[in-house]
């Protein structure tokens, strides 16, 4: 079922909030204003705002790499992100996890996961609470992420298990620079499903509708007790860390082509529908702006930590 | 008093926590079914729970392990069963690097209430795969606990704990305990993680050592009674965090020190212990601390060679005689 209007003016705006969180967060690091490992989902927003108006408040969220936009679709707490980045005590983790360890359980979200691939293995975890409680998984990562082992031992478990996840793999054809012609077996991540006895699709990543249609069927289909599905979103993404930002030009304008931009292509797209008129474009960007800058406030305002804040804090229950 | 088995105080113990939270459920390799793993510690768990709780699975332990840490971090409490010690590496990732430091790098906010349960056998003909020891690992791993007991009681008592418990614990069992019989009361109890036990009261010489090697250390202890030597015997029992004040308080009292232990000599649990020893309490001793442990070799397929490089009661023997000379 495609997205009612409301549903897609949401869409997006929550990928512009992800865009020009993202460009804010490289222009910082690059000014020397936050420091850290980050891992921008630049050209990938399509598949968070997407996703997220498909699983349900009550469902878990487990990414790994570039969990950023996730953070955000899914409504965590936004200064908190950003209090984060600075490495303050408000941050969504105290400042201990940064970027790459984004989480927000009062959202039952995991979106950050630093070795490649284990969220695979913890997504199926949260799988088996899932199916006991009666919500679902989605679990998130990188193709680069699908040649671990521990994904083939997951989506074997899942399917025998017949557990309630949707696996989605972000293909956005780079490990590091390295290319999948490269290193990866097969036309399609999504064709493994076919071993698991599971559903599985390719979408065009950087298209909302077809994201959107895809996911809620196969939601619909696992809600139903189909058991697992996979999802291969094929995208691309701009810049692998910010300390590696060679592929990324400094004129991020020069980006915006609209068969590689997912968001200039679902704004056209909502211009042509009559979706998005001029006034409603400006007001959208006004409130991501505004809640920008009020989340910048927030965190420059928010103390850096105490150098031993957390040392007593590796065990949850002291002996 | 009742006597029960090692391995069948475990199991009540696990099957309490069972039916008392019913967050609490089983996953591993060929655990379920009459048989109830390779050691028959899970054996009937099935019957009572069912398959959504006994859950078993493919020769996965890289899911296994990832699949505690997430179901832990969204509100369950899993107990997985890793089939030998030594497969412990293949959960090295999960254990250190995502159970051990999620609540720290959350900020204290996702509790990780798991437990892998493991068997170490080194003393038996299974080569280098099956009969390694990983506790030293474990004892490397900020946010880990690593568990090991050395009685019927003990075992049952912490299970209780280590399910129970809100942090990742690494609960190891020794194989040529699963038989030892001992005392285990009928009503319940819980032996709290961190408190070492004194398993033997001494004067002369205080053997620090847990799991399997207790038993070492009371035998050995028995036998120089003969000769006038009087052992104390410390079992850590937990030996992530392990218990500084017990060991502070029987240092003062003997002064002299043996740290036995089954795994790799260097580098292994005794380094720590007799370096803490050394830090804080080098004015009590009267003698240099001594480590019986095992020889830094891969564990043969070969009885004989394992004779060789293995260690036991007689060994720990010769540790306190040369003490007390």
């Amino acid at each position: 079922m495609q997205p009612t209007s409301g549903e897609m003016l949401g869409i997006y705006e929550t990928m512009l909030l992800i865009r020009t969180t993202e460009l804010k967060m490289v222009e910082l690091f690059k000014k020397g204003e936050i420091e850290g490992h980050m891992l921008p989902c630049l050209g990938q927003e399509a598949i968070p705002a997407s996703l997220a108006k498909v699983y349900a408040d009550t469902d878990y969220l487990v990414t790994g790499h570039r969990g950023g936009g996730h953070y955000v679709a899914r409504g965590c707490d936004y200064n908190a992100l950003w209090a984060e980045l600075y490495g303050r005590v408000d941050g969504v983790t105290k400042g201990r996890g940064g970027q790459i360890h984004l989480m927000d359980m009062t959202k039952k979200a995991m979106t950050g996961n630093a070795v490649v691939g284990q969220q695979w293995g913890i997504a199926t975890g949260a799988g088996f609470v899932a199916r006991k409680r009666g919500v679902m998984v989605v679990a998130v990562g990188g193709e680069g992420s699908t040649n671990r082992g521990v994904f083939h031992e997951s989506l074997n478990m899942a399917a025998v298990q017949k557990l309630p996840i949707l696996y989605v793999i972000e293909y956005n054809d780079r490990q590091m620079w390295n290319v999948c012609s490269e290193t990866t077996a097969g036309e399609r991540i999504a064709t493994r499903a076919l071993a698991y006895g599971m559903e599985g699709a390719s979408v065009d990543g950087n298209d909302v509708l077809a994201i959107h249609a895809k996911a809620a069927e196969f939601v619909r289909k696992i809600r139903e007790g189909s058991g697992p599905c996979l999802l291969e979103c094929i995208t691309a993404k701009w810049t692998d860390s910010v300390s590696n930002l060679r592929n990324l030009p400094e004129n991020v304008e020069a980006m915006k082509k609209p068969d590689f931009d997912p968001v200039l292509r679902f704004e056209t797209r909502l211009r042509i529908d009559g979706v998005l008129t001029d006034s409603l474009d400006l007001q959208i960007k006004e409130n991501v702006r505004q809640k920008l800058q009020g989340a910048l406030s927030f965190a420059l305002a928010s103390p850096v930590p105490d150098r031993y804040d957390g040392i007593d804090e590796v065990y949850s229950q002291p002996v | 008093m009742r006597q029960m088995k090692f391995v069948d105080a475990l199991r009540e113990g696990m099957i309490e926590e069972m039916r008392r939270d019913p967050d609490v459920f089983q996953i591993g390799e060929a655990i379920g079914g009459m048989q109830g793993g390779i050691f028959g510690v899970t054996k009937g768990l099935e019957e009572e729970f069912g398959k959504d709780r006994v859950i078993e699975t493919a020769i996965s332990e890289g899911a296994l392990g990832g699949v505690a840490v997430g179901a832990a971090a969204f509100g369950m409490r899993p107990v997985v069963e890793i089939m030998f010690g030594s497969l412990m590496t293949l959960v090295v990732d999960e254990v250190h690097n995502q159970a051990g430091s999620l609540y720290y790098v959350s900020g204290g906010k996702i509790p990780c209430p798991m437990v892998i349960r493991t068997c170490n056998w080194m003393r038996i003909i299974s080569g280098p795969h099956h009969c390694g020891n990983l506790d030293a690992t474990f004892m490397n791993s900020p946010g880990v606990k690593l568990v090991i007991p050395s009685t019927p009681y003990d075992a049952k008592g912490l299970i209780k704990a280590s399910i129970r418990d809100n942090d990742p614990v690494v609960f190891m069992e020794y194989s040529p305990l699963y038989t030892l019989k001992g005392d285990v009361p009928e009503e319940e109890y819980i032996v709290p993680i961190g408190k070492a036990d004194i398993k033997r009261e001494g004067k002369d010489v205080t053997v620090i050592t847990y799991g399997v090697g207790v038993h070492d250390a009371l035998g050995a202890a028995e036998e120089l009674e003969k000769e006038g030597v009087s052992v104390e015997v410390l079992d850590l029992r937990t030996v992530l965090p392990y218990d500084k004040d017990a060991i502070r308080k029987s240092v003062a009292k003997t002064s002299r020190v043996v740290i036995t232990y089954e795994g790799y000599k260097t580098g292994g649990i005794g380094a720590e212990i007799a370096a803490f020893i050394a830090e804080e309490c080098i004015e009590d001793l009267s003698a240099p601390i001594l480590r019986v442990a095992g020889k830094d070799v891969p564990c043969p397929s070969n009885r004989r060679l394992i004779e060789g490089i293995s260690i036991g009661m007689k060994d720990v023997v010769d540790a306190i005689r040369k003490l007390m000379a």
